[in-house]
């Protein structure tokens, strides 16, 4: 297989938040808005990055008795090291996204990366894989929160898109929005994979 | 203080309900929710992991990094402290009670990437609070757990029997429940403690 | 035998964990006077912002202060123009939803708030966080002091009445307790 095939799949075939259903906490919790959801997908991204490269690396080094721990404690540096160019650099972002940068660490779709990828395979596919999976869980992350920002808020990218009679659904971006939409979501592409699965045969 | 720490319990319990206000613990709340039993079990060892979660981390927060100043290792140092008491704990109940190891068993390495585990620590740490405040908002935040998974099972045990369109069956249907008990945990927003 | 895997293996994860902290003590020493710097600067303007007849600022040291009444309370600056004092700047960090909402109140000399701004917070975005905005902020510009301020949540405000962000009461009632423990602060420790 091939290194772009690699990153299609990731962001395509198996969306690691539509299809593989993981990593369900930020994103459910950071979408409500958009550019909450770019840096938290973008962030995520890098983590992944990172650690499936380290980790493919030392794959040969690590016993498999101590991987998981090792492959936390991989993780968790190089969440820290993001953690600390947000505040440094995007400080209003690192500020808006909060607590659910450390915990990026518990993200299960990096472990999973972990330990289904980036342990068996060669750098470049790895590196590969992560930015695939990284750039679909983005990816799903803009779609949740442009509904949720637009229903909720009236806006898009924190630009207000109708006039001041709009009044904007609050619960939208309220807790329970988040369910609603993915949830919807999800029904959608059920349905959609039906009847293109009725429709072949 | 005894009206803070019931503020507290109440708060983490109802008002911030972990699962269904603040999205922590959602991979198990969607995963390990198809029976009460089940629930019930996943809900109990979290409790029991999250309090001594919140205990050792503040300990190690107050003893460790701050005196040596080494704060920005705290994200390595909490999870390693919870992956290493998950695997303690598994021992331990192992060794003392068999019956309960065997109910509990497959949830406990799961706890480790159940990041309301990882969540609490830090906002106990955040929040401030003393030591005997992270053991009860811990505790709290774990019972608000096992209560919001507890009756979303009971709701998906009777979904499984009802007639859903064919393509809301499964996850859709599940997060739309969600939602619906989202919006009655709205309703404790107002308490006022 | 066995042993001897265990020194191993323990060995093993403890040189991953000594070069992951020793890379991160790299990072944090390369951002961390950026982090500082950033933080500073932004109290600076926060402060000119809600007392802007201040042309420098002060820190005034008093006694007491995160403790009892005066808990969320962090600092207090005084405000001078060509040295003369026109008014105080209180940072206070009640607790909101998403915890702590760092603010700095300004009060001028006649015990009126000239202006309300947040520094940090992790409010809901689009709720809690729109305490931020100039609509909900603005309420407290030119506020009297002689009784605490409240939260409603419609209608028209009286004088010492607030409006409430819709959606985000928890968030609107942290900040006015944030200005009225900074009022508190200036009322009880300094103007005695």
């Amino acid at each position: 297989m091939s290194v772009h095939k690699d990153i299609l799949n990731g962001i395509i075939k198996e969306n690691p938040t539509f299809v593989l259903l993981l990593g369900m906490c930020p994103t459910l919790a950071v979408t409500t808005s958009v550019t909450n959801g770019i840096g938290m997908g973008l962030s995520a991204t890098m983590v992944l990055i990172g650690s499936n490269v380290v980790i493919s690396l030392l794959r040969k080094f690590i016993p498999s008795k101590i991987r998981i721990p090792a492959f936390i404690v991989i993780i968790a540096g190089f969440v820290t090291l993001i953690d600390m160019i947000l505040k440094a650099y995007f400080p209003s972002l690192s500020k808006s996204l909060g607590i659910f940068i450390p915990l990026i660490v518990v993200n299960c779709i990096i472990l999973a990366r972990a330990e289904a990828f980036a342990s068996k395979n060669d750098v470049a596919r790895s590196a590969a894989d992560g930015l695939g999976m990284g750039l679909g869980f983005t990816l799903a992350l803009i779609v949740i929160a442009s509904i949720r920002e637009i229903l909720g808020n009236g806006t898009f990218l924190g630009l207000k898109l109708f006039g001041e009679g709009f009044q904007p659904a609050i619960i939208m971006i309220l807790a329970p929005g988040g369910f609603l939409t993915l949830g919807t979501i999800l029904g959608v592409i059920n349905w959609w994979s039906q009847r293109k699965g009725r429709s072949e045969t | 203080m005894i009206r803070e720490l019931i503020a507290i319990v109440l708060g983490a319990i109802l008002i911030e309900n972990f699962v269904l206000v603040k999205f922590l613990g959602i991979c198990p709340f969607l995963g390990v929710s198809k029976k009460v039993e089940t629930a019930i079990g996943m809900g109990m060892a979290v409790t029991f992991v999250m309090a001594l979660a919140s205990m050792i981390t503040w300990l190690v927060q107050t003893f460790i990094l701050v005196p040596f100043n080494i704060e920005y290792l705290q994200t390595i140092a909490f999870i390693l402290v919870i992956a290493a008491l998950v695997q303690f704990v598994e021992m331990v109940i192992q060794k003392i009670s068999p019956t309960l190891y065997q109910a509990l068993g497959v949830y406990l390495p799961l706890i480790t990437t159940n990041c309301a585990v990882l969540g609490v620590a830090i906002l106990n740490i955040q929040k401030e609070y003393n030591f005997i405040s992270s053991l009860f908002n811990g505790t709290a935040a774990a019972l608000g757990f096992t209560l919001a998974i507890v009756l979303f099972a009971g709701v998906r045990e009777r979904l499984e029997l009802s007639n859903i369109p064919k393509a809301l069956q499964g996850f859709p249907i599940a997060l739309i429940t969600a939602a619906l008990l989202s919006i009655a945990f709205l309703g404790f927003q107002g308490l006022k403690l | 035998m066995r042993n001897n895997e265990i020194v191993r293996l323990g060995a093993i994860l403890f040189a991953i964990t000594f070069a992951v902290a020793l890379m991160l003590a790299l990072g944090n020493l390369l951002t961390e006077d950026r982090i500082n710097e950033l933080n500073i600067k932004t109290q600076n303007e926060a402060r000119q912002e809600v007392l802007p007849s201040a042309t420098e600022f002060e820190e005034i040291k008093v006694k007491g202060l995160g403790e009892g009444d005066y808990k969320t309370v962090q600092n207090v600056y005084v405000g001078k123009n060509d040295g003369n004092a026109v008014g105080y700047c209180v940072g206070v960090a009640p607790s909101g939803f998403g915890g702590p909402i760092e603010m700095v109140v300004g009060i001028d000399s006649e015990g009126k708030v000239t202006g309300v701004t947040i520094v940090n917070s992790s409010e809901t975005p689009g709720l809690g966080s729109k305490a931020a905005e100039p609509k909900f902020k603005g309420q407290y510009k030119g506020k009297s002091t002689d009784s605490p301020l409240k939260v409603i949540k419609s209608g028209t405000p009286a004088d010492n009445e607030i409006v409430a962000i819709s959606g985000a009461t928890i968030t609107s009632n942290a900040v006015t307790q944030g200005v009225n423990s900074a009022v508190k602060v200036i009322k009880e420790k300094i103007n005695q």
